[in-house]
């Protein structure tokens, strides 16, 4: 079937009856490829890492909001309010996606152990949830913005080895 | 050989308005100069139909539709205005059964946060210097699922069942000359 307004075009791609394969579209290509070295690429990666840190000042700001919001779900979620799960989970993907790039990459792991639990577990106890969230808000709050924290490292363990037992629980039950 | 962004308009669909910033500082970094925005998938979608950019960048989990949903939609061969434009996903899932729905939809690469400038770059060079064939069987239609070639594969053949359509491909160059 032709697409829209190509019907006097002809097709670039050879039918196998099952399936058909279409050659690869290289306008891209031909339009944005240009001549210049690895030191040029070298440039526009300095470039564009140069941009993000001008956005830096304004990283313990943007978590605070996306915390808020995070918090904001976890209230619906726990009213049991409609669509209360998706957005808790939304939120918490958010977090777990963002945080590292916005300089708090424990609280991205925090938010990725409470990931999984949801996108595996049926019902995440809200005990559980709980304890995530609030690492997260201490996390945040406290400006820890490196990885080997010592005090964030221990909290982020013990979340962790709550998430595994939990998950091999379900799994044992067959949940 | 590297990209030229000058040459490229870009579409940002992601509700976090700091992604959103941390993407557009990347990609004006590199040099682009078109960078459109929305904020959520069903605003993504009609953005792409009016301004059909080159290169679409979408998050995984947003309200009303899905990075997944907006990315089936878009790979629709006749309703579409573009189903090959490139699409790039970024989100902080990892796992590999999402990696695998998301190619299922259509996805032409996957790239997991945090972001940064390389990871960024390389996606787009690849969408853009190795465009992979695309493919279309009764339940698909999207670039193919297979990096390589494996000669002694024994598995299920998922491009079994079902009569295959003949799509016409036309490069965007020839699309924007003047007829």
């Amino acid at each position: 079937m032709p697409l829209p307004n190509e019907r006097n075009h002809q097709p670039d791609s050879v039918d196998h009856g099952t399936h058909t394969v279409m050659a690869p579209v290289r306008d891209l290509a031909e339009r944005a490829m240009t001549g210049g070295s690895a030191r040029d690429v070298d440039a526009m990666l300095a470039k564009a890492e140069q941009n993000l840190a001008s956005l830096k000042k304004d990283f313990p700001e943007w978590m605070a909001a996306e915390f808020a919001s995070l918090e904001e779900a976890w209230v619906k979620y726990k009213s049991k309010g409609p669509n209360s799960k998706a957005l808790m989970f939304r939120k918490v993907h958010d977090m777990r996606g963002q945080a590292a790039t916005l300089g708090y990459p424990l609280a991205g792991r925090a938010a990725d152990s409470l990931c999984k639990l949801m996108d595996t577990l049926a019902a995440v106890p809200d005990s559980v949830i709980e304890a995530h969230v609030q690492t997260i808000r201490v996390i945040i709050r406290d400006n820890v913005n490196v990885e080997d924290h010592p005090v964030g490292v221990m909290m982020i363990k013990a979340l962790d080895k709550l998430s595994y037992d939990l998950i091999q629980q379900a799994l044992k039950a067959g949940a | 050989m590297r990209v030229d962004f000058t040459k490229l308009r870009f579409l940002i669909i992601d509700d976090s308005q700091f992604m959103r910033r941390v993407l557009k500082a990347l990609l004006h970094g590199f040099g682009a100069r078109e960078v459109l925005e929305a904020e959520d998938g069903a605003t993504g979608l009609e953005t792409f139909m009016t301004y059909t950019p080159d290169i679409i960048i979408v998050d995984w989990e947003m309200p009303i539709l899905d990075g997944l949903e907006v990315t089936r939609m878009i790979r629709q061969p006749t309703t579409s205005v573009n189903p090959f434009a490139p699409i790039i996903m970024i989100t902080g899932h990892s796992e590999k059964r999402r990696v695998t729905m998301a190619r299922e939809a259509g996805v032409n690469e996957f790239l997991v946060k945090p972001i940064s400038s390389k990871g960024l770059y390389d996606r787009i060079l690849t969408v853009v210097a190795f465009p992979r064939p695309f493919i279309r069987t009764k339940n698909f239609f999207g670039p193919d699922r297979r990096r390589g070639s494996v000669n002694n594969y024994a598995g299920p053949e998922r491009r079994k069942g079902g009569e295959a359509e003949v799509i016409k491909t036309r490069a965007l160059i020839e699309k924007t000359r003047k007829t």
